[in-house]
């Protein structure tokens, strides 16, 4: 039993992880229908520049994940800005190709610049604390934290906020919002700032918590992409609860199962959510109006 | 572009001078060099390799050298090197071994490095009826059908998983587990590791675990669950950092063991002093014993500015082509289809041990029957072809992986 909820914890922090990047997914998703397959090079991109900054002067570790944020969100701006929004109205798979160009070019541009072999934020590695026989690393207490914090006032945002009411009115009809006077090009451009913020701290997470290659946020795409659609495209509590399921699944498989089956072990479980549940977890259904 | 019939003319000049000149050149190069012997180097000179390629080009250099100044070859011919970059990629490898075959013309290529670029390169030797020299670890170069054209010299992962066994029963360790990255390297070094650990009476569980996860807590927890002394990795350096990472914030006691590119310097800067003490790589390390490898060793070090030990490789280089112009004197032809021959001849027992390219040239032509003994290894063929070198170990101590001692087999 103290195994199994042990092996819980575990996927619970790497479910946190996975759903702090899985939701910038989903905004994006949500507002832009297109999978910016980009997305998960911003968390890489996130993760080098708070190294550089971190490295090359004296400043605090928090105050350099701070300015890879921001640099981040920037990014994200600026590659709506310089992408997508010229391919708006074109179909998806226009704007998918385009952030997978995105993407590479981000990647490669980030081994230009560091080349490719591995790079560590010069973090302290700290014991676990036991509580109730339970191992917690105080860096998972932090990032579940953390994700539990951002979560709760994202969703508060979104659903009492002035900027969560234009959201949902531009995702749901942009052209009626325009008409109903929501400024429809400055949402969809605070949607990418907030987007890219979430990209930046899962990188950000997740570097401190393994290494740093250009290929960082590359593997979490799998990952945040079936957290999204298992919890339900655009659901932001749906999404966290996915990438926890995705998380723990993957743990409790790798523990009982098998090690290399994990990822198996999760496309299971998202494809029998889907088969009793299309919408995924938390979703809405489409209706057509 | 407009094609002007002014134009026109300045390029048909340009292409003809061109053409005269450059047919001149080979006529003229080909007079001068015909009694060359025209070696190929084929080392990973950028990316993932470009750590080890410049050393053992520079080893072959080396030797190369040497043998000029003892007077060359086959009655005084000179050797000549035609250097390429593999870019540590078998597709560029592949385009690099075709140049060095179809336009210099060489019949030997020295150096190759990571088993994707040597298999890649495997069957165009074979065809080219070329003789390859390399340092890459996979079990299939020793299993293919090779016919003496391929040589790996710097240690199968066999080899690497067999000397982690035999370190860890040396210890005393009686329970281990092992880590295996889901690939033919990590999953070859677990089964040798188990194998030579079981058969001295200890017992051994594999974990098998797929790369590039955020987490490995799942994986170390069931190498843990059997109560190990020791866990042994057949890994690489990212997912080691990882590992070793997770384990440390776990606080189970336990020893670890490695290969040394997992295991290295690179390793204990990612993970910090504290989590890294204690932990034992294994690798391979030159012929300390050779006469000749106090002078090979400043020889390199003045040259690449690194210490000896950071490239292992470097000393193999030598070995090869030494080992090629021994057996190229043996066999009196500097024809691959006829020195391949003698490869194994000239360097694995019986014979007279030599160390030194003069006095092995000098015993050669006198008829003895000589067993090379190089300043990278001892350069000894097994049946399936394969030359192992010496082993040693290092244990992180401080922040820093010292050099231990060598490991017996």
């Amino acid at each position: 039993m103290q195994l199994f909820i042990q092996t819980v914890w575990d996927g619970i922090s790497t479910g946190a992880i996975i759903a702090l990047v899985a939701v910038g997914l989903s905004l994006v998703f949500r507002i832009s229908r297109f999978i910016n397959v980009a997305h998960v090079d911003f968390a890489t991109v996130a993760a080098y520049v708070t190294l550089l900054v971190a490295g090359s002067t004296a400043v605090a570790f928090p105050v350099a994940a701070l300015v890879g944020i921001g640099a981040v969100m920037a990014l994200g701006l600026l590659a709506y800005l310089l992408v997508y929004r010229r391919l708006a109205g074109e179909r998806s798979i226009s704007l998918i190709i385009a952030s997978i160009g995105v993407a590479f070019f981000l990647r490669y541009l980030v081994t230009f610049i560091w080349g490719s072999n591995q790079l560590a934020f010069d973090l302290p590695v700290l014991r676990s604390i036991r509580v109730a026989g339970i191992r917690m690393a105080p860096f998972d207490i932090a990032i579940i934290a953390t994700t539990l914090v951002v979560f709760a006032g994202l969703a508060l945002v979104l659903r009492f906020g002035a900027f969560g009411r234009s959201l949902r009115a531009v995702a749901d009809n942009p052209e009626l919002a325009r008409v109903s006077g929501v400024a429809v090009d400055r949402v969809v451009k605070q949607m990418w700032l907030i987007g890219s913020a979430f990209a930046a701290v899962g990188g950000i997470a997740l570097a401190a918590k393994t290494v740093i290659t250009p290929y960082l946020g590359w593997h979490l795409l799998v990952p945040a992409f079936a957290a999204m659609i298992l919890g339900g495209i655009g659901s932001v509590g749906g999404t966290l609860l996915g990438a926890l399921v995705i998380g723990v699944v993957g743990e409790l498989a790798a523990m009982y199962w098998l090690p290399t089956y994990r990822l198996a072990a999760t496309f299971g479980v998202l494809v029998l959510v889907l088969m009793i549940r299309p919408q995924g977890l938390l979703g809405k259904r489409e209706v057509a109006r | 572009m407009k094609l002007t019939r002014r134009r026109l003319l300045e390029s048909g000049a340009a292409a003809g001078a061109f053409a005269m000149s450059s047919a001149a050149g080979i006529r003229l190069t080909v007079a001068q060099e015909a009694e060359e012997i025209r070696i190929g180097t084929l080392c990973p000179i950028t990316r993932a390799g470009s750590v080890f390629g410049p050393g053992i080009q520079r080893g072959i250099q080396f030797a190369a050298d040497d043998i000029n100044a003892a007077g060359g070859l086959l009655g005084g011919r000179k050797i000549r090197l035609f250097n390429e970059d593999t870019q540590s990629d078998p597709d560029s490898a592949v385009r690099a071994a075709k140049k060095l075959i179809e336009i210099n013309e060489t019949e030997t290529l020295l150096g190759t490095w990571s088993s994707g670029v040597t298999m890649a390169i495997a069957p165009i030797a074979i065809e080219g009826k070329v003789v390859n020299m390399n340092v890459s670890g996979t079990t299939d170069l020793r299993t293919m059908d090779k016919d003496e054209w391929i040589w790996p010299c710097g240690g199968s992962n066999i080899a690497y998983g067999k000397m982690m066994g035999e370190y860890a029963i040396a210890q005393g360790y009686k329970n281990a587990s092992f880590l295996a990255f889901n690939n033919p390297s990590g999953i070859t070094l677990g089964e040798e590791f188990k194998k030579v650990f079981v058969d001295a009476g200890g017992t051994c569980e594999v974990v098998v675990y797929n790369p590039n996860q955020p987490s490995y807590r799942a994986e170390l927890t069931r190498a843990l669950a059997s109560g190990p002394e020791v866990i042994a990795l057949g890994s690489y350096l990212p997912d080691t950092t990882i590992l070793l990472k997770e384990w440390y914030a776990m606080g189970e006691p336990v020893d670890w063991v490695g290969p040394i590119w997992a295991v290295s310097p690179a390793l204990i800067e990612a993970v910090g002093a504290d989590a890294a003490e204690g932990i034992v790589s294994i690798g391979a390390v030159p012929n300390f014993d050779s006469p000749a490898f106090e002078s090979f060793k400043e020889r390199y070090e003045s040259a690449m500015d690194q210490p000896i030990l950071a490239n292992p490789f470097a000393a193999i280089g030598y070995d090869m082509m030494i080992t090629c112009a021994l057996a190229m004197e043996a066999a009196g032809s500097s024809k691959a289809e006829e020195f391949r021959r003698q490869i194994r001849a000239v360097s694995s027992p019986p014979g007279e041990k030599v160390y030194t390219v003069a006095e092995a040239l000098e015993a050669v032509r006198a008829g003895t029957e000589i067993d090379y003994e190089g300043v990278g290894g001892n350069m000894d063929f097994d049946e399936t072809g394969e030359a192992k070198p010496y082993f040693a170990y290092w244990k992180a101590e401080g922040g820093t992986l010292n050099l231990k001692g060598p490991i017996e087999s």
